[in-house]
């Protein structure tokens, strides 16, 4: 590999999380996410010589992300679209001045989410893994829709909480 | 209502509800210009993200890995760092491995439940993985040449006469850029290709002939006339879409390689009548692909291989016709 490669690889595998959930943010749709991600990954890689080195490059990829994501706008005339593109120039802002310390926090959500009771745990299964809307879930678990709703919502609520402690005390 | 006079805890009820996709479109809007007049709701918005985001990500590699045999389960946690593991497993292949970092997110996606769901949702991450920008050199080998027998070989660059595919090699960048080698008795080559625009073709002498349309010269190599072009990977594996009965194998002993076994089920269809493709579980494209029961109209080849050569970086120039015959050769346009 060479050294170009080797530093745009770097730099991309510490942005990949914000550029994702980036995305995630305003697609929705995780596989639309997906395609978006890797069209993105692509871009930086291409445009990654005019990269100003002395300048974040957070930021920068989000950059990228964002003009993708107007042209994805564009395409999408039939898609339920929610946010018009002041707000994703705000989200985008937000995502680049998120500290680097909340990035890595995320590595404990594998070990906070082990932690989680066999209800809360099929939950997040059903609803990630899946991909059910809670919805769908509630039959498939006896509850309604909007408790199922609730429940996700206290769900993630403990696994911010728990990836906020103290590492070894998740 | 403006974002001062709605308080945080209704602010999180219209983030979490867009994250679970239960807000109605007033919601929606709501939240959509909450965060236009306000900083901070944008902030709490991109902060209730991460979690959401990553939590598709740690399920899906468990599904991923237990999708594959790859020792997953879904009763035990993910590693930690899940996603950097994945990114160590990925990179040392020497392809263009900061798309591999994207890459991997898509040959991550979740697999649905039955086989024939597990293989669709496999195809569909090599579809994708097909179009990056990554080189690979194949070998392509006829192993049954139908039942007109072995063709006789073309001698030489005259009378109008195509080299066969068999022991041709093709090269091919991403979704568009191909180059295609066939060689001739005497040891000549006629080298087709696109570099992503135009397409081109080199015989051994005169004139080299360029067209403005990228698959003027894909004609006569199979594939081409049975809707399954395999000149361009993602075009050709996007063909099983439909009209075919598709099983995701897990291959024994095989490490972590898998296969796709596609059977024709609909015979207006004019692809070939089986395929199979082999792939690895963590690679970014097919290592082996094999069509058997090609359309007679084709190559005349009954049963084509692909096999992967290398994943060498190429010549940045290399899909140029320019590369392949010295600046002397007079050109034509078609």
């Amino acid at each position: 590999m060479n050294e170009r490669l080797r530093q745009v690889t770097r730099e991309w595998t510490l942005a990949q999380p914000a550029v994702a959930a980036f995305l995630t943010s305003v697609v929705r749709d995780f596989r639309e996410r997906d395609d978006l991600l890797q069209e993105v990954a692509v871009a930086v890689l291409e445009s990654f010589d005019r990269y100003d080195r002395s300048r974040p490059f957070v930021p920068w990829a989000i950059g990228i992300a964002r003009n993708r994501v107007g042209t994805w706008l564009r395409t999408r005339h039939r898609a339920r679209v929610t946010f018009d593109s002041v707000a994703v120039e705000r989200l985008a802002a937000a995502f680049a001045a998120i500290p680097a310390d909340d990035y890595r926090r995320l590595d404990r959500l594998g070990e906070c989410l082990g932690l989680l009771d066999g209800r809360a745990r099929k939950l997040c299964e059903l609803r990630y893994r899946d991909d059910l809307k809670p919805a769908a879930i509630a039959p498939l678990v006896g509850m309604t829709a909007n408790t199922v709703a609730k429940a996700l919502q206290r769900v993630r609520d403990r696994l911010r909480e728990c990836i906020e402690r103290e590492p070894g005390l998740a | 209502m403006t974002h001062r006079e709605t308080d945080d805890t209704e602010i999180d009820r219209l983030i979490e509800g867009h994250l679970d996709g239960t807000l109605g479109d007033t919601d929606e809007a709501r939240l959509g210009r909450l965060m236009t007049e306000s900083a901070g709701v944008a902030g709490r918005f991109a902060k209730a993200v991460l979690v959401h985001d990553r939590l598709v990500d740690l399920l899906r590699v468990e599904t991923a890995a237990s999708a594959a045999g790859l020792g997953g389960d879904s009763t035990v946690p993910p590693p930690a760092a899940s996603r950097s593991l994945s990114l160590r497993l990925t990179l040392p292949l020497g392809v263009a491995a900061a798309l591999a970092v994207g890459l991997l997110v898509l040959l991550l996606r979740p697999a649905p439940a039955n086989a024939s769901a597990n293989a669709s949702a496999a195809l569909e991450r090599l579809v994708r993985a097909s179009v990056a920008v990554t080189d690979r050199h194949y070998a392509i080998r006829v192993v049954d040449h139908g039942p007109g027998g072995k063709s006789d070989p073309v001698l030489s660059d005259s009378g109008g006469r195509k080299p066969g595919v068999d022991g041709a090699r093709l090269f091919v960048r991403g979704a568009d850029k191909f180059v295609f080698v066939r060689t001739f008795a005497d040891g000549t080559a006629l080298v087709n290709g696109c570099d992503g625009t135009i397409g081109w073709s080199v015989p051994p002498t005169g004139h080299v002939h360029l067209s403005q349309d990228p698959r003027r010269f894909r004609r006569g190599i199979p594939g081409e006339r049975d809707d399954l072009p395999f000149l361009s990977f993602a075009d050709a594996l996007a063909g099983f879409r439909k009209g075919y009965a598709l099983n995701l194998v897990d291959v024994p002993d095989a490490g972590g390689r898998l296969r796709i076994d596609a059977v024709r089920t609909d015979h207006r269809h004019r692809g070939p009548a089986r395929a199979t493709i082999h792939f690895h579980a963590t690679d970014v494209g097919p290592e082996r692909i094999e069509f058997a029961g090609l359309s007679e109209e084709g190559s005349g080849a009954e049963s084509v291989v692909l096999e992967l050569v290398d994943r060498a970086e190429l010549p940045a120039d290399f899909f140029d016709h320019a590369h392949h015959h010295d600046e002397a050769r007079p050109v034509d346009w078609e």
